[in-house]
Parts: C-alpha cells; structure tokens; sequence
C-alpha cells in the first residue's frame, strides 16, 4: 500500500477555481475560471450569490505518482470536509460532492493554468453532466460535521492511475451536486440556500496546504501481489531438493 | 473596534488571536473566490448604520 497527497507546491498545488457571472447559464458553462487560489488551507467546493453575481467554486487537485511503481489493483480518494458554521460568514454544507477526471492540458504541462476547467473530462458546452462527464468515483454526501470522507475509486480511475504510474499524474475536479447536475431551480445555482455571507452553500476541503496530514487530501493505494518467482528444485548430491 | 469588525474576529480568525480583521477577510475572500474588495464594500453597504471602519 502507498499514500499519495495531492501536490502541496509547485504548479499543481491543489487549487480553488472561481467563476464568477452575472447570469448562472454564465458561471456555469464559462470555459475558464475568473480566479485560482492555492494558497488556502481549506477551499470551497459549491456555490453562492453575491454583488449580484452568480459565483461557482471547483477544487481542482493533482497528484504525482512518478514516485511510485507496481500495478495498482485498488486505491481510495480520501479528503477531508470542514463542519459546517453559521453567522454572518456561515457556511452551509448541502447536497453532494462528485469526484470528476481532469486531463492534462497540452498547453499547461507544468500547473494549473484558468483555462483547466475545460479540461473536465467530457464537459458539454452545457447541461447536466450526469452520465456525461467522467467520474472517478460515487458522489458523496455533503455531511454538516467534519468528516473523512473515503471515496473507493472506479475502474476508470484505477487504469488511469496504472497509466501514470512511475511517470505521471492523475488530476481531479470536485463539483457540487447542483454545478454537476446545472440545477437552476430554487435553492440552485443563482439562488444557494445557505444563511450565511452570499448565500454560500456546498461544502469546504482542507488543501495539501493544512498542516495535519491525515486532513490533507490523498490517494490510499493497493498493489497487486507481486509476481512470483517460479521455484525450481535443485538436485544436489542425488537428492532433489 | 466596532461590532462587525468583532463578528469577524469571532467567526473568521478560529481562535487565532493574533489575526487582524484584515487578515480574516483576506482569507474569508480567497477561501471563497470573491474580491476582497467587493467583500469590504458589502459589509459596509449592509451595515449603514456603522460609520467608522478598520479597513
């Protein structure tokens, strides 16, 4: 077994992806994010309204398995979501997160550039993502206290984690339940059901950047057993041995 | 220090004492992918009544 955190440093240090728009259908199907921070020790993956803007929040997290060698045979997402807070800068956390698959974007090879959020694997130009864009593993539930969420990987993301193992990376967006789903109606995008500053709703992540480690996101990984060796007797002195 | 100012200490610093408001908000506006100065001017624009900031 191997843990791999997400990168912590560097031009794929987990990030928040902003956009933000005047109308939702705007935020919504942008092609580029307004904004990218790394620099947080938790982030935000949901929604909210504020100075009469729709504001969409992505995590985008990449992870690094050059180190490693084998053939993977299960692995699990593991990450970590702040309780929820209330007041006037409370944060609501609702509905569910899906665990999506990024490519890597020819353009960018070296980090994160805003141009990533068309790098989701699959996205159409709008719509419901469901049974569309790529998942890496089932959605989870959004669960107002601090929770370790362990997310078993898919098939999909078992054969692109052993496509890079020993030379590459693995990326991966989180989306909030009503951003997959392009739910508009009321308590969706454009309307968030939160109580808090802006309405923001969906849930919050510790980055690579907290400094405890078992709240930083990161891959649990199983290998297969190794190939065995075939034993051969050896005859010695008459006797087969 | 007026009493917006100590909401945010109290909701956004997490105990840390030695966090200004300032530091709060900036945190609470990249946190949340707003501007920080869009996040300043909403508070004063919801809280009229106030009249003397520390930011």
């Amino acid at each position: 077994m191997a843990i791999v955190y997400s990168d912590s440093s560097g031009g794929f240090d987990d990030s928040l992806g902003t956009v933000s728009n005047s109308t939702v259908s705007g935020a919504r199907n942008a092609t580029s994010f307004s904004t990218a921070n790394d620099s947080s020790s938790f982030t935000s993956v949901g929604h909210s309204y504020f100075m009469s803007s729709t504001y969409i929040n992505r995590m985008l997290l990449s992870f690094d398995l050059s180190g490693e060698s084998g053939t993977v045979t299960s692995a699990t997402f593991n990450i970590t979501n702040l309780a929820a807070t209330s007041g006037m800068f409370g944060y609501t956390n609702t509905g569910s997160t899906y665990v999506c698959k990024m490519n890597a974007n020819a353009s960018f090879p070296n980090g994160w550039d805003v141009s990533h959020r068309s790098s989701l694997d699959g996205v159409p130009s709008s719509g419901d993502y469901t049974g569309v864009v790529t998942e890496y593993a089932t959605n989870f539930t959004n669960l107002s206290s601090l929770t370790n969420n362990s997310l078993t990987l898919n098939s999909t993301a078992i054969s692109d984690i052993n496509s890079n193992i020993g030379s590459g990376r693995i990326y991966v967006m989180l989306i909030h339940s009503d951003d997959f789903t392009y739910n508009t109606a009321t308590n969706g995008l454009g309307s968030p059901e939160g109580a808090g500053f802006g309405g923001s709703e969906g849930n919050r992540f510790y980055t690579s950047e907290n400094t405890t480690n078992a709240n930083r996101p990161y891959l649990d990984i199983t290998y297969g057993a190794a190939a065995t060796t075939p034993t051969d007797n050896a005859v010695f002195m008459g006797m087969n041995f | 220090m007026n009493a917006v100012d100590k909401r945010i200490i109290d909701e956004l610093s997490r105990g840390d004492t030695s966090k200004t408001v300032e530091d709060c908000l900036v945190e609470f506006a990249e946190e949340n992918g707003y501007d920080l100065e869009d996040v300043k001017a909403e508070i004063k624009r919801t809280n009229p009544r106030i009249k003397t900031w520390s930011f």
